[in-house]
């Protein structure tokens, strides 16, 4: 992902599929918001929190990616048609999505979670806080690892169906 | 249900080299509606074939068949020594990226992109590295004219605009079979004569194999063969 905004143009074939800046905003500040709570919690709740919270990230976040890619597949039915009239295959459709979901979601989630992570410190107090590079990198990768499995399980769904 | 009045014989039942194109024993039916019953005929490699009929005769579904964008309903088609009925949908468009250039007669092009990016597209699917993906946009878009809509937005170009960025699309790949579907329906009398001079050059000097459906006498005038499907279908 070049650096800038948020809201930049994604690649021509990303483009076709109407993944806008847009897209990349919703999915970074999902990914960020649901992040940062689960962080937080880590942070004031100790290890039983942290498990807690990464199950609620992984399932958030992976719903939530499997529905966008399910989504931008089925309103680009007749684009995604057009594009494997020229040789597209699923996977090159499907890899664009793929980028974008992952790209920013993980970043959103790295903002989110650290975020997260100071605001569950000043809450819970340094006494109870549980490493907080720990709890952050814990909810980054849970969230990367739901964001690119939601991905990959809805548009695998999508083009079964 | 529409026959074509024209066909080769049968030579072989095996893959020949000579052959672009073998269709064997096809059925293509929408439903209890018919289109094709029994076609069976072969193209040549390099030959310039048109097909000529009235609106709703099927000409549109055998083009589709020809590039494995439809599937036959009984029988089988042979393209460049690939059976298309072995393959699945991604195997279908892997070999449609390397082997067909496709003018479709709707609008494929994607209309948030620019001529540029429309006509880079196949190429990006055949993961051709980025140096020569510019040197070969740009020189079909060259060949056919439309350079200096490089950066224009495919979607607030006309009609005959489109068709002609579209043909450069279909010859960016430097296929070896070109499939076009009403070519120059929707052109001005200007570019209709570039349409026809490409075509004429192209199938004389790159030896491509054309099959092109058409209205326009002087497509029929310019192939080689024309074959005729007989009525509407019902």
């Amino acid at each position: 992902m070049r650096a800038g905004t948020l809201t930049q143009r994604g690649g021509p074939i990303a483009r076709s599929l109407r993944i806008t800046g847009s897209t990349h905003l919703m999915v970074a500040t999902f990914s960020a918001a649901v992040a940062l709570n689960g962080a937080a919690a880590a942070q004031a709740l100790g290890v039983a929190g942290l498990v807690v919270a990464v199950a609620v990230v992984f399932a958030s976040l992976a719903v939530c990616s499997a529905a966008i890619s399910i989504d931008i597949l089925r309103r680009s039915g007749k684009t995604v048609s057009d594009l494997r009239s020229i040789g597209a295959t699923s996977s090159s459709i499907s890899s664009a999505i793929f980028g974008s979901v992952l790209a920013y979601g993980a970043l959103g989630s790295a903002v989110g979670a650290v975020v997260g992570a100071a605001l569950g410190s000043v809450l819970a107090g340094p006494g109870l806080a549980l490493s907080t590079v720990y709890g952050v990198v814990a909810v980054v990768v849970a969230s990367s690892a739901a964001l690119a499995i939601g991905t990959y399980t809805g548009g695998r769904a999508t083009w079964r169906s | 249900m529409a026959q074509l009045a024209e066909l080769r014989p049968e030579r072989t039942t095996t893959t020949n080299d000579r052959f672009s194109v073998e269709v064997r024993h096809v059925a293509k039916s929408y439903g209890e509606r018919e289109v094709y019953t029994d076609l069976h005929f072969q193209l040549l490699r390099g030959t310039f074939v048109a097909l000529a009929g009235p609106i709703g005769s099927g000409k549109t579904t055998l083009i589709n068949m020809f590039a494995g964008i439809e599937r036959p309903t009984s029988g089988s088609i042979t393209v460049m020594g690939k059976d298309l009925g072995a393959m699945d949908d991604d195997e279908l468009a892997a070999f449609r990226a390397q082997t067909i250039g496709l003018v479709p007669q709707s609008q494929t092009l994607i209309p948030e992109l620019t001529t540029y990016e429309n006509v880079e597209l196949p190429l990006r699917f055949l993961k051709v590295d980025k140096d020569t993906r510019r040197k070969r946009t740009e020189a079909a878009m060259e060949k056919i004219g439309v350079r200096e809509d490089a950066k224009k937005t495919v979607g607030t170009m006309s009609v005959g605009e489109k068709q002609m960025v579209s043909f450069a699309r279909a010859l960016v790949n430097d296929p070896p079979i070109l499939l076009l579907d009403e070519p120059t329906e929707a052109l001005d009398p200007l570019m209709a004569e570039v349409v026809l001079g490409i075509l004429r050059g192209d199938n004389m000097t790159d030896g491509r194999t054309m099959f092109v459906t058409t209205h326009d006498k002087r497509i029929t005038d310019l192939a080689r063969r024309t074959l005729r499907v007989g009525k509407k279908i019902p």
